[in-house]
């Protein structure tokens, strides 16, 4: 969903936000021992569905300005004429409330079953946090 | 330091601090798993001259209490389980951790290869015959039935006909003159059977005594992929070698220091070669899959192929045949 506003002839704000349905994964659901050693069973195959992905980017855009005035140097007028080089500032944020999507997640275990210091736990990966932009756009 | 004279202190902090926060993350989280019931799970064997094995376990799940109590809670005490040879069918006996004295929980631990701890503190039991009257015999088809917990679980092994190697040998990972490396592997040549589907599973056992004066390997351990099956090598004969196995989760200083996975110059070797049987094959080579996935990102989340109906698990008939090995290159 993308929203627009165009506040003036220089300033543009605009807002995307994006959202999709978690991925599917194959993920442990029971372990047990053969020969000692820890297994696990799994769900059937994309039996589990990570957290949904959604994000809010924001940006503002100052637009520079298209002509210039020019003084004629023989008859002393001056003119309007479009610039050469015309270029606008933007500025952005990337996953404005820093969600923390899901990139994938995975099972880490350590420790020894013997002893008691065995520790199962799920992680999860996220790729991009919060990230502002500025970029300088021309064109001549 | 020339870093610091280009760049101020502040900068290579905000810098620092940017990359801290703008970067990938990886965090704990608490996943809301589906909850499958409980299976039992299976582990029999019977081989060549010997009565058969049973031990019964069930499933927890993924995330349940991980103490000792909690595991030793997943062995099965009470079951009723029969094996029919074709021509009987016989009802094994059960014999538990409960039965067995203190000073001998060590000895059973060495032979079972369960861990001590856990035998002291669950009542572990095992199904098998006591007389003679029910030893493996090559050739033979066994059928395994179990009921417990209101649940019954069928199988069907047979032990195959034993192929021996040819030789078995020990040879330095990094042979002279560019080291004076003490640890190699072993290696073994196999004529394989000109008829397809056989399959193999390797077991080692060092007898020579360690530094407690005891056998270094109190029982035989197969490496993890310690299987192979005679697809791509049927009716040939081979050199293979094998790394040496351990003991899951072992402590031994051996087990953790640079001589992991190797054996070593001075070791005396039984190599305990069994012919499998193909499904039996697919059971190990999925464990040894699902084993070494185990909390790796890149893991293949498979599940293992059991031979047992209505549970998990392998009940596997081996066919062995022995080997000494000296380890002097």
């Amino acid at each position: 969903m993308v929203a627009t506003y165009e506040r003036s002839k220089r300033w543009t704000f605009g807002a995307a936000f994006v959202y999709a349905t978690g991925q599917a994964v194959t993920i442990p659901v029971n372990r047990y021992f053969i020969e000692g050693q820890l297994v696990s069973e799994y769900t059937e195959r994309n039996g589990f569905r990570m957290a949904p992905f959604h994000r809010l980017d924001l940006s503002a855009t100052l637009n520079g300005h298209e002509t210039r005035e020019k003084k004629d140097p023989v008859t002393g007028e001056t003119k309007v004429v479009p610039k050469k080089l015309v270029s606008s500032w933007s500025f952005g944020v990337y996953n404005a409330y820093n969600r923390q999507n899901p990139y994938f997640i995975y099972f880490d275990t350590n420790g020894n079953p013997n002893d008691g210091s065995f520790q199962v736990v799920a992680k999860q990966v996220s790729l991009f946090s919060i990230l502002p932009s500025i970029t300088w756009n021309f064109k001549f | 330091m020339e870093l610091q004279v280009l760049m101020p202190r502040q900068a290579i902090a905000a810098i620092a601090a940017s990359v801290l926060l703008f970067a990938g993350c990886s965090k704990e989280i608490t996943v809301d798993l589906p909850a499958p019931e409980s299976k039992v799970v299976v582990e029999g064997s019977i081989e060549t001259g010997q009565p058969p094995l049973v031990f019964l376990t069930r499933t927890q799940g993924f995330f349940a209490p991980t103490s000792v109590a909690s595991i030793a809670g997943t062995f099965i005490s009470d079951a009723v389980v029969t094996v029919d040879d074709g021509t009987s069918t016989y009802t094994l006996t059960r014999i538990c951790s409960s039965m067995v004295p203190d000073s001998l929980i060590d000895e059973v631990a060495a032979g079972t290869g369960i861990d001590a701890n856990l035998l002291r503190a669950a009542n572990i039991c095992a199904w098998t015959f006591l007389n003679n009257e029910l030893l493996g015999e090559e050739g033979r088809t066994y059928r395994l039935r179990v009921e417990t917990e209101g649940r019954t679980l069928t199988s069907v092994t047979t032990i195959p006909n034993g192929v021996a190697l040819d030789s078995a040998w020990f040879k330095l990972d990094n042979p002279p003159p560019s080291t004076n490396d003490s640890l190699g592997f072993l290696w073994g040549r196999l004529s394989d059977p000109d008829t397809a589907g056989n399959a193999y599973r390797w077991f080692a056992r060092r007898i020579n005594a360690g530094a407690d004066g005891q056998p270094k390997d109190s029982r035989f351990i197969s490496p993890l992929f310690g299987v192979f099956e005679d697809r791509y090598i049927d009716g040939l004969t081979l050199d293979f070698n094998y790394n040496r196995g351990n003991v899951p989760y072992s402590q031994a200083e051996d087990d953790t220091n640079e001589e992991r996975g190797y054996f070593k110059r001075g070791d005396t070797v039984v190599v305990k070669f069994s012919s499998i049987g193909l499904r039996e094959f697919r059971f190990f080579n999925s464990f040894a899959n699902n084993a070494t996935s185990q909390g790796d990102i890149f893991g293949n989340p498979s599940n293992i192929r059991s031979n047992i109906e209505g549970g998990l698990g392998v009940w596997v008939g081996y066919a062995p045949r022995f080997r000494t090995v000296v380890c002097q290159p």
